[in-house]
C-alpha cells in the first residue's frame, strides 16, 4: 500500500503538511488522554522525514519540488539545499525534545481541557518553521512566518503565570509590526521586478535600474528580520517572553524563532546579492551592524548580571549570543556565514538543554528566583553535572559545543581586525560572572535550611535532559555535525 | 506626485498607524491601530496594479491573439486576499489574549500593568 516512490517524490510537501493537518485534527477532535500520543507519533514521523532530507542533501542531491506541477514562475516552488536541510533538522530535533519533555509536565502548566489545543498549536508552529526553511517563494515565506508567529503567541498566552498573557501581547505587537515591514519590503521588490520567486527576483535585480526602490525594499525586509531576531535595539520583547512562557514551550521558543529569522536574512542576502553585501552594497552597513553587535554583547551581559530570575539571565544571554552571530554575519565573507551557522546550531542546543534542566528545577522548587533557591541539587549529582556542562557550554569551556563556536568566531575575527576581539573578551568575562551567580544559587546557597526531600524527575524529563546534554558534548568533541557540515556550503547553495 | 496620490495616502496611514500603536494606553486601541497599520500595506499593493487606460482583467474573447487588450494586473489583489486573512487572524488572536489579560490582571490599561509589574 505504501508507495515509497510516491512518498519520496513528494517529501518536501509531506514534511510541511503532515504537522499542519495533524495539529488541526489533534486540537479539535482527540481525547485528552491521547493528545500526547498522537502528537508524539506525528513529530517522530516528521523527524524521520527530516533526517531523510538531511541525508539526501548531504550526498549532494538537490531537491526541487513544484507544487501542483505548475512550473516555477507561475507556481510555488520548494528547493532544499544544504543550508535549509541543516536548519530543518535542527528545528525538528528540538521540537521532538519539547514534545517528549512535556508528557507529564504539561498538566502542571496549563489547565486540563486546553491540552489538545496546546499540542495542536505546537504542531502548527513547527510546520510553519519547517515551511520557512524549504520554500523558495518570497510571499510563501511571509505566510509561513505569520503562521508560526501566530501559533507561538497563542502558546505563550496559554500558560498560567500571572504575566503570561501580557508578555504574549507585547510579543504580538512587535511581531506583527515586523511582519508588516517584511510584507512592505516584499511589495517594493515586487514592484521593480515583477516576480515573487527568489531566483526570478535575483535574475531581474541584475538587469534593473531602480536602485533606490530595491534598496528600500531590502531595508524594510532587514528591519523586520532584526525585530524578529531580537537584535540589539529591537530586543525588548524577549526577556518577558522567556520569563513567563510555560516550560514545555520555552525549550522550543528559546532555540528556534530567532535563528529562523537570521536564516531568512542569510538566504535573502546570498540569493539576491553577492556575499559581500554588507561591505559593498550599502555603504557602511557593516559598521552599523558591528557597532550594534558590540553594544549588544557588552550591554546584555552587563544587564544579565543584575537580574534576579534565572530565566531572565538566560534571556539576556541569548541577546548577547545573537550579537555574536550578527558580528560574524557583518564580516561578510565565505567563512563568516559558516561561522554564523555553527554559532546558531550550538547556541540552540545549549539554550534548550539549559531550559530543560531548569524546568526540572522549577517543577520541584516552584521557583527560579536566585534568592529563593536553596541548595536543592546537592543530593542530585546527575542533574548538577548536566547543568554544569550546559553552563560551561554557554561560557565556552573546551569539550562542549560553545567552545567550538567561540573558537571559530575568534579565529574569523583575528583574520579581519585585531581590535574586534576586545568586546568578545569583555562579554565572556561578564558572562562568567552571571554563570557563577546561577551556579552558586543552585549548589551553594544555604538560605533555606530545609532541603527538598523528595526530588521527582519523570522519565521523559530525564531522558530529554540527558539527550540534550550528550548532544552538546558530542558537538563539542566531534565537529562533524556543526562546523564540517558547512564545508561545501557555497558550492551547493543555490544561487 | 499628484497622480501617485495613492502611495502618499498609504504612507500617511502607515505612519499614523505606528504612532497610534506607540501612544495608545488602552490595549484594544493598540490592536485596532495594528489593523490600520496593516491596511496601509494593503493599499500600497493594490495601487501597484493600476495601469493607465487598462481594462478589467476579464478576457474579452477566449483567444488572446484575436482581441489583444491591456489588462490591469490582478496578482497583487490575490496576494492581498491572503494578507487580509492574516490580518483577521492576528486580530482574533490579539482579542483572545486581551480577554485573558483582563482575567488574570484585572485591567487593560498599559500604564497600570506597568505599575503592577514593578
Amino acid at each position: 500500500m505504501l508507495d515509497m516512490k510516491l512518498i519520496l517524490n513528494n517529501l518536501p510537501s509531506i514534511i510541511v503538511i503532515l504537522p499542519l493537518i495533524s495539529g488541526i485534527i489533534i486540537a479539535v477532535s482527540v481525547k485528552k488522554k491521547y493528545a500526547w500520543h498522537y502528537s508524539f507519533f506525528t513529530i517522530v514521523t516528521t523527524l524521520v522525514c527530516g533526517l531523510v532530507i538531511f541525508y539526501l542533501t548531504q550526498n549532494n542531491f538537490q531537491i526541487n519540488y513544484e507544487f501542483g506541477g505548475w512550473p516555477a514562475p507561475k507556481g510555488i516552488e520548494y528547493k532544499i539545499d544544504k543550508l535549509s536541510a541543516i536548519i530543518l533538522t535542527l528545528t525538528v530535533t528540538i521540537a521532538t525534545f519539547a514534545i517528549i519533555y512535556s508528557k507529564k509536565i504539561i498538566i502542571k502548566e496549563i489547565s486540563l481541557n486546553k491540552i489538545p489545543i496546546f499540542y495542536g498549536l505546537f504542531l502548527i508552529c513547527v510546520s510553519g518553521y519547517i515551511g520557512i526553511t524549504v520554500t523558495a517563494d518570497l510571499f510563501n515565506l511571509y505566510v509561513f512566518l505569520e503562521i508560526s508567529s501566530l501559533a507561538s503567541y497563542g502558546l505563550i498566552a496559554i500558560g498560567n503565570k500571572k504575566f503570561s498573557s501580557y508578555s504574549a501581547f507585547e510579543y504580538l505587537t512587535f511581531g506583527i509590526i515586523a511582519a508588516t515591514f517584511i510584507l512592505l519590503g516584499i511589495g517594493f521588490l515586487y514592484s521593480t521586478t515583477g516576480a515573487l520567486n527568489l531566483y526570478d527576483i535575483k535574475n531581474q535585480l541584475q538587469n534593473n535600474e531602480f536602485h533606490l526602490i530595491n534598496l528600500a525594499g531590502i531595508s524594510f525586509i532587514i528591519i523586520g528580520i532584526l525585530l524578529k531576531a531580537a537584535i540589539f535595539p529591537l530586543h525588548i520583547w524577549l526577556p518577558n517572553v522567556y520569563q513567563n512562557a510555560p516550560n514545555s514551550i520555552i525549550i522550543f521558543l528559546s532555540a528556534i524563532p530567532t535563528k529562523i529569522a537570521i536564516y531568512v536574512m542569510i538566504r535573502i542576502i546570498i540569493t539576491f546579492y553577492e556575499l559581500e553585501f554588507f561591505t559593498k552594497y550599502i555603504d557602511k552597513l557593516n559598521i552599523i551592524l558591528q557597532i550594534l553587535s558590540f553594544v549588544a554583547i557588552i550591554l546584555a551581559s552587563l544587564v544579565a548580571i543584575f537580574q534576579e530570575d534565572i530565566k531572565r539571565i538566560l534571556a539576556y544571554s541569548t541577546i548577547a549570543q545573537i550579537g555574536y552571530i550578527i558580528l560574524s554575519i557583518s564580516l561578510s565573507n565565505n567563512e563568516a556565514f559558516k561561522v554564523a551557522v555553527t554559532l546558531m546550531i550550538n547556541h540552540s542546543i545549549t539554550k534548550s538543554s539549559l531550559f530543560m534542566c531548569f524546568g526540572v528545577l522549577e517543577h520541584n522548587t516552584g521557583t527560579t528566583n536566585l534568592k529563593k533557591l536553596s541548595s536543592c541539587l546537592l543530593n542530585q549529582p546527575l542533574m548538577l553535572i548536566m547543568i554544569t556542562i550546559n553552563l560551561a557550554s554557554l561560557f565556552g569551556i573546551p569539550l562542549t559545543a560553545g567552545f567550538i563556536s567561540k573558537w571559530y568566531l575568534i579565529k574569523l575575527i583575528l583574520d579581519v581586525n585585531l581590535w574586534f576581539v576586545i568586546p568578545i573578551i569583555i562579554g565572556s568575562i561578564l558572562s562568567f560572572i552571571y554563570i557563577i551567580k546561577i551556579f552558586e544559587a543552585i549548589a551553594f546557597n544555604k538560605n533555606k535550611l530545609d532541603e527538598i526531600n523528595k526530588f521527582t524527575i519523570t522519565k521523559s524529563m530525564f531522558l530529554t535532559c540527558l539527550a540534550g546534554t550528550s548532544l552538546n558534548l558530542l558537538l563539542g568533541i566531534n565537529t562533524y555535525f556543526n562546523y564540517q557540515l558547512t564545508d561545501n556550503f557555497f558550492e551547493t547553495i543555490i544561487r | 506626485m499628484i497622480t501617485n496620490y495613492n502611495f502618499l495616502i498609504a504612507f500617511t496611514i502607515f505612519i499614523l498607524g505606528i504612532f497610534a500603536i506607540i501612544t495608545s494606553k488602552n490595549l484594544i486601541k493598540k490592536l485596532l491601530a495594528l489593523g490600520i497599520f496593516q491596511a496601509s500595506v494593503l493599499l500600497f499593493y493594490v495601487s501597484l496594479s493600476k495601469i493607465h487606460f487598462a481594462k478589467i482583467p476579464i478576457l474579452k474573447c477566449l483567444n488572446f491573439d484575436k482581441c489583444p487588450e491591456i489588462y490591469a494586473n490582478p496578482l497583487p489583489h490575490i496576494l492581498m486576499l491572503t494578507a487580509i486573512v492574516v490580518g483577521v487572524a492576528s486580530l482574533a488572536v490579539g482579542l483572545a489574549i486581551i480577554i485573558r489579560i483582563k482575567e488574570s490582571l484585572g485591567t487593560i490599561d498599559e500604564s497600570e500593568i506597568d505599575n503592577m509589574r514593578d
